[in-house]
């Protein structure tokens, strides 16, 4: 394995890790926030917590203003999801990124592939 | 439905974070059963896991990849096929009767049982990179800390893998799980990927498929935010955990465990298909 790959990987390893870590703070301040205000840690599987039926996209592009105009448990909670959904995503851009700066066409075009599958995904379904 | 308990969910999930990142099963084949235990109907289950898988593989990745277990050139090429499964299984799903999906849950799970358990009697014999591998430079190397050796491999065979890796997809976006198993059959049946290699680079793999399976669920008006954040935050500290034990166990001792645990799951997906009939 090249030492150029390691570096890769030490990226990716980054990125990983602080997605999952900022992403379970958030959605734990949320569940926190929303249990000290209740009182109770019954779930309720209700339509306030239930995601709506819109694409990512247009979601994460909500998240923040939604958070700024209302911190509410639910938003913050919605917050930590959508950082979670964009960890492995970012991880995607990276490696394009990577394989595009090394010039390594095979691999730029696998990782590119995986991107767009995803993105359409997000975007369309 | 049955009255969950924020404390329980986080307990539980823990503890299929530990299971599942020490498996390579992924948690989520722990999660679902459990969730459905509980009362949850299947399709919610089915996308909380969905979304709480993301976490779990990319808490485990991320130590893995850092340590170079995880072969990501063999995980890029291979993730196009489950991300492609992933999207296509998640929209089957939203169509089919939640007692076939219990079915579904079993039957996968015993072909990643008897394909796994056919590999145990085998030793893990090193193959030799064919020309498409060489091509797409798969091999790798890894530090194996119970011989204290550095053990290098090379694999072959990579587009054998490309259906199958599509199937795992299509079931990981169908019932909700990483399909870490089926994944780890693959590697190791054909590509020819030592089994620690195979279990770390499956976690690294199964957040892709997860993101893709979700990004379908995330949409679909099966999601509910405070089922899915307890079993994400749960099933990360457990599969933090799960992966550090992962380096220290042997390969024979790993591969025990996830039979083990997938007999479980069996049995209970069953029972719970032929009760709901």
């Amino acid at each position: 394995m090249s030492d150029d790959l390691k570096r890769l990987e030490t990226a990716i390893s980054w990125i990983l890790k602080i997605g999952v870590v900022s992403s379970g703070i958030l959605a734990a301040s949320g569940l926190i926030l929303a249990y000290l205000q209740t009182g109770s840690a019954n779930l309720t599987l209700s339509p306030q917590w239930q995601v709506p039926t819109r694409s990512f996209f247009s979601f994460v592009f909500e998240a923040g203003p939604s958070l700024t105009s209302n911190p509410s448990p639910m938003n913050i909670v919605a917050l930590g999801i959508v950082l979670l959904m964009l960890t492995p995503y970012t991880r995607v851009v990276a490696s394009v990124i990577y394989f595009g700066k090394v010039r390594d066409v095979k691999y730029l075009c696998i990782t590119l592939l995986v991107l767009i599958i995803i993105t359409s995904s997000l975007l369309w379904l | 439905m049955a009255m969950l308990n924020l404390f329980e969910v986080l307990l539980f999930a823990v503890a299929a974070g530990l299971v599942g990142s020490m498996t390579g099963l992924g948690g989520a084949v722990v999660v679902t059963p459990l969730l459905v235990f509980f009362g949850v109907p299947i399709k919610y289950a089915i996308a909380a896991s969905m979304v709480c898988i993301i976490a779990t593989s990319s808490g485990s990745a991320s130590s893995y990849v850092r340590d170079g277990l995880s072969n990501v050139r063999a995980a890029f090429f291979l993730e196009i096929f489950t991300a492609v499964g992933a999207i296509v299984g998640a929209v089957i799903t939203s169509f089919l009767s939640p007692t076939l999906l219990y079915f579904f849950f079993a039957a996968f799970l015993m072909t990643s049982f008897a394909a796994v358990r056919r590999r145990q009697s085998a030793a893990e014999e090193p193959v030799k990179q064919d020309a498409w591998a060489k091509s797409l430079q798969l091999s790798g190397s890894y530090f194996d800390r119970p011989t204290g050796k550095q053990i290098r491999y090379e694999l072959h065979r990579p587009f054998w893998a490309a259906p199958g890796m599509f199937v795992a997809g299509l079931a990981a976006g169908m019932l909700g799980i990483g399909a870490g198993a089926f994944k780890v059959s693959i590697h190791e049946v054909i590509l020819g990927m030592p089994s620690k290699v195979s279990t770390a680079t499956s976690n690294f793999i199964i957040g892709m498929t997860a993101l893709a399976g979700a990004s379908v669920y995330f949409s679909s008006g099966l999601l509910y935010l405070n089922l899915a954040a307890p079993l994400a935050i749960g099933t990360t500290a457990g599969a933090f955990a799960g992966s550090r034990v992962l380096r220290n166990l042997r390969n024979e001792t790993v591969r025990t465990l996830f039979l083990v645990v997938l007999a479980v799951v069996i049995v209970e997906m069953l029972y719970k298909g032929l009760t709901s009939l």
